[in-house]
């Protein structure tokens, strides 16, 4: 099942090398590969998950799409459009049309800003409105994520993480973005918060027709709010596909051993789900060799359904599946 | 099989009050718990539901110059509560270890590795440093550090994230403590390791038959790991039971409320369940009726109770309140009154 | 380890060159030339136009430089216009004396701030505590020179218990009596300092301390059973004193600093005197000797701390 809607951004073989200096004259003497040739297609309206955990490259990857990070070599097309080189996206307004959604909305709201000027800012930024349009704006914005006009004059600690983060996503959503990289958007949240966020960022991709680029490290949460996912590992993606492909005929072994390392809340098959835990793990350390290259890297992906890629060796396609 | 486990540690009527400007406001109210030896009870809750309060409570770690508690924690037939320090110190380290939730703070990032886990054993043990040095490197044998002798004389800063973790279990495991308490050890670490970190305390509850207190915001890691889980809510226990009577019959609103705002496996992305409302903060908490009520405000008055009581609804499971009884979810036909 | 102390002061070179060359542009600016001082009114333009010749000064400016870095390292720093004496002579005869007095006050504010410091971080929030903070905060905002001048005229002309001038009695005879008389003359003096420098140290200490009782190893020591008394003597002294100690070298400066009012004060014939002394009188060729001290010093005591700290800190033992 190919997907038909068009493509709005698409990286190809994405690099981001980090030089680590030592040696007496503190030379360049090796790099940290952190993003190490990535390539994803986000279709419109679509929330693409990029699973990984702490080290993989994953938020890497998606600093370098908002424009946070250089990158070291490969391309990007929004739209089409080459926008890899940075003079190329202020002509299409790409700034503008792709937003972010930081982790810790304690961290990425100004404290000593009211809730209005931090969802206005883009505004300001981006569009020029006069005083009553932009706070008729503002006023929509917040009615979106579910606060009210009385929140305008707030500060950000007079908010629960819940509502710092739905401000968060307000002004993401502020300048109309067709694409928002959320990353980690809900792993500093509590369970009920996290469902009230979730929820919003369904409402407003409905809404709006918003693209997703769902970064996060946790399964349950990326299985329910993405149709294509792609597993990152040592700077490199290992396994992509739709959900179903990953989490029903996972092929690489680091998405296997990930899949069976989550807790599940199922207290009925606790035994035989620590067990296959165990199996897996012990599969992982035996077989590792064969699906990382002699320098630790993960093998090139090859193609092993229309949708569904993985970095495995060519044998564990035909024995397997 | 609950019989055959011996009582370790009883608390009763548990209350911790923390002073903001002039005032003390209560933290965890009226906490009843019993921890066996030979078992991993959870306490799980969101932040602020007083979880890790109740720990340091117990272990005495609250600065007493903006807290008071009043209650007891039996431990063996010592109550550990207002215990004077040098009394404490014959209990913490030596029969209860406890387990922090960042690694890395936890270490004392001036000293190496073995210096601080060696600390537990000066403490409590009339070992000579030569013998030490062989406990502590044989300690982080059993917590699964490959090469121990290395390790031994490693900075903390030298170490990943797990290796800490581990790290910080060799201290607390190092006098085989009969309790251990464990504060979110596996926040902060990614899931791969989470894993390894549950079957090595899992490991080490069953090797030298202790309990242990798992305090977690995580239900799968619950769900994993838990014989018996406290399910808390504004500083109170709610519900209590063993790990298939929450999971597989949760009485109390909240406990139900939760597992439906997780996101379940083979979700197919509908709206997941929001509670409304939200935890009221510490000084705005009220001092009597069913704390959790605001929450779900279609339930009539008359459900709740005045001052909420713990029911057992079967053999050793309990709920706070009545509430549970009629318990509807507005989709399954609970009704919205008032307003 | 010594790897990175050997970066540290390779580091250092260029730094050195910089100043260098600024101070000589410096030197260059200033008005007269060397023989200022040695012509007399039968001297004719012509000698003195000798003189600049055999003496290289009307090179180009590189060479000039050149052989003024040449003189610099055999210790010829040119001679005084003033006491017509070589720089090198003089300054040493001084530094020695601003060595003794600075390192004085350095172990005073040491002696005083660490255990203040200590003390009021350990009773925070308790009378002790606010005793220390408000002492701190008097000796912060009054101004130096009042407390010395004040200090001075109390302790020295009032009360009459420590000498005001000068760094040695002239009756004193013997090494041992020079040396009383010595310490005897610095006391005033470094203990003004001292008290002026102990703020800075023992709020940073205080608040290292706080920080260091709040955070998670000292919890996570409670938790071994560790006594309160051992977590501070093991745990929190270290971690509160390392931004003091990396602190130590840079304090360098602010000694010299405090050394221009302490000894014009004081009349203690130490370097910040003689600087002062250089400006009023226009010495030129001291005060361009004392500037690339005083910048050499600074390069030094930043040396120090960075040292100081990789050796205390495991975190910044970078390979």
């Amino acid at each position: 099942m190919a997907n038909e809607k068009p493509v709005i951004l698409e990286v190809k073989n994405l690099k981001v090398h980090f030089p680590i200096r030592g040696g007496f004259w503190n030379r360049v003497v090796d790099n940290v590969k952190a993003v190490d040739g990535v390539s994803l297609k986000i279709h419109r309206g679509d929330t693409y998950g990029l699973i990984g955990e702490s080290g993989s490259g994953k938020s890497t990857t998606g600093k370098v799409i908002v424009g946070l990070q250089e990158s070291t070599s490969g391309k990007m097309f929004y739209q089409g459009l080459d926008v890899t080189d940075k003079k190329a996206r202020k002509k299409i307004n790409y700034n503008r049309e792709i937003q972010m959604i930081f982790q810790d909305p304690e961290l990425s709201l100004n404290p000593e800003k009211r809730i209005y000027d931090i969802i206005a800012e883009p505004l300001r930024n981006f569009e020029k409105l006069s005083k009553e349009k932009e706070k008729m704006r503002v006023i929509n914005l917040l009615d979106i994520v579910g606060l009210g006009p009385d929140s305008l004059y707030k500060y950000p600690h007079q908010f629960s993480g819940g509502q710092r983060q739905r401000i968060g996503v307000a002004r993401a959503v502020a300048t109309n973005p067709k694409l928002i990289v959320a990353d980690e958007p809900v792993s500093a949240l509590d369970l009920s918060v996290q469902a009230q966020v979730l929820n919003f960022m369904k409402k407003i991709q409905k809404e709006f027709n918003i693209s997703y680029l769902f970064i996060s490290h946790d399964l349950g949460v990326v299985q329910h709010m993405c149709n294509h996912i792609a597993i990152m590992n040592r700077g490199r993606i290992v396994e992509v596909g739709t959900k179903d492909d990953i989490y029903n005929h996972p092929l690489h072994i680091y998405t296997k051993r990930l899949l069976a390392s989550i807790p599940e809340a199922d207290v009925n098959n606790r035994e035989a789900h620590r067990q296959n835990r165990i199996e897996v793990e012990k599969f992982f350390e035996d077989n590792k060799k064969d699906y990382y290259d002699e320098n630790g890297a993960p093998l090139p992906l090859i193609q092993v359904s229309e949708t569904h890629l993985a970095a495995v060796p060519e044998s564990a396609v035909r024995g397997d599946d | 099989m609950d019989a055959l486990r011996s009582s370790l540690l009883k608390i009763e009527n548990l209350n911790t009050y923390f002073k903001i400007g002039a005032n003390f406001y209560s933290a965890i109210r009226n906490v009843d718990l019993n921890v066996n030896r030979d078992e991993i009870l959870a306490v799980v809750g969101e932040s602020g539901c007083g979880k890790s309060t109740l720990a340091q409570t117990v272990m005495g770690l609250l600065n007493p110059k903006d807290s008071k508690v009043s209650g007891t924690a039996d431990f063996e037939g010592t109550d550990l509560i207002n215990l004077k320090e040098a009394e404490l110190n014959k209990f913490r380290g030596l029969k209860i270890g406890m387990i922090f939730q960042d690694p890395l703070s936890a270490l004392d990032p001036l000293k190496r590795i073995g210096e601080q886990v060696a600390e537990t054993l000066v403490y409590h043990t009339n070992d000579n440093a030569e013998t030490r040095k062989k406990r502590v490197i044989s300690l982080l044998d059993q917590v699964g550090i490959h090469n121990p002798e290395l390790i031994f004389h490693e900075f903390p800063h030298q170490l990943s994230g797990g290796m800490r973790q581990r790290v910080v279990i060799a201290m607390a495991i190092a006098c085989e403590p009969d309790l251990i308490i464990a504060d979110e050890p596996t926040t902060a670490l990614d899931v791969t390791i989470q894993a390894q970190i549950l079957d090595l305390l899992k490991d080490i509850q069953v090797r030298n038959h202790c309990g242990i207190v798992l305090i977690t915001h995580d239900l799968g890691v619950v769900a994993e790991t838990a014989d018996r889980v406290a399910v808390m809510y504004a500083g109170q226990i709610v519900e209590l039971g063993t790990a298939k009577q929450v999971f597989n019959t949760p009485k109390h609103p909240y406990t139900r409320s939760l597992l439906r705002a997780m996101p379940q496996k083979g979700s197919n992305g509908d709206d997941l369940y929001v509670i409304q409302g939200s935890v009221p903060s510490l000084v705005k908490m009220p001092d009597h009726g069913d704390l959790f009520a605001p929450r779900i405000p279609w339930v009539k008055d008359e459900e709740h109770e005045e001052n909420p009581s713990m029911h057992e609804v079967e053999d050793g499971h309990f709920v706070r309140c009545t509430c549970y009884q009629n318990f509807q979810f507005p989709d399954e036909g609970g009704q919205t009154y008032g307003e | 380890m010594w790897k990175t102390i050997l970066r540290r002061v390779l580091i250092m070179i260029p730094e050195l060159i910089i100043l260098s060359v600024l101070v000589f542009i410096l030197s260059k600016q200033l008005p007269g030339d060397p023989f200022t001082g040695s012509i007399n009114p039968k001297s004719s333009p012509g000698q003195l136009h000798h003189l600049m010749q055999i003496n290289g000064l009307y090179d180009p400016w590189y060479q000039q430089y050149w052989n003024w870095v040449i003189h610099l390292f055999h210790g010829d720093l040119g001679n005084s216009y003033e006491y017509q004496e070589p720089v090198s002579a003089i300054i040493a005869s001084r530094a020695i004396n601003t060595f003794w007095l600075s390192l004085v006050t350095m172990i005073m504010t040491y002696v005083i701030g660490i255990p203040l410091g200590l003390y009021a971080g350990r009773h925070e929030g308790k009378l002790q505590d606010t005793l220390v903070r408000i002492y701190s905060y008097v000796t912060m905002s009054v101004p130096f020179f009042v407390v010395l001048v004040l200090g001075c005229w109390i302790f020295g002309y009032d009360l009459s218990w420590f000498p005001t001038t000068g760094s040695v009695s002239p009756q004193a005879s013997g090494f041992f009596g020079v040396f009383i008389s010595r310490v005897y003359h610095m006391i005033l003096p470094a203990t003004l300092g001292a008290l002026f420098a102990t703020s800075g140290i023992t709020q940073y200490l205080r608040s290292g301390v706080i920080d260091a009782r709040n955070s998670n190893y000292v919890k996570t020591a409670q938790a071994k059973g560790v006594s309160m008394d051992d977590i501070y003597q093991h745990h929190i002294l270290r971690n509160a004193l390392l931004p003091i100690a990396a602190f130590a070298g840079y304090s360098i400066t602010g000694l010299l600093g405090g050394s221009l009012f302490t000894e014009q004060i004081f009349s203690y014939p130490g370097m910040g005197l003689l600087f002062l002394n250089a400006v009023n009188f226009r010495d030129y060729t001291v005060m361009t000797a004392l500037v690339l001290l005083y910048g050499l010093l600074s390069l030094l005591g930043t040396l120090l701390s960075d040292i100081a700290l990789s050796v205390i800190d495991p975190r910044i033992r970078v390979e």
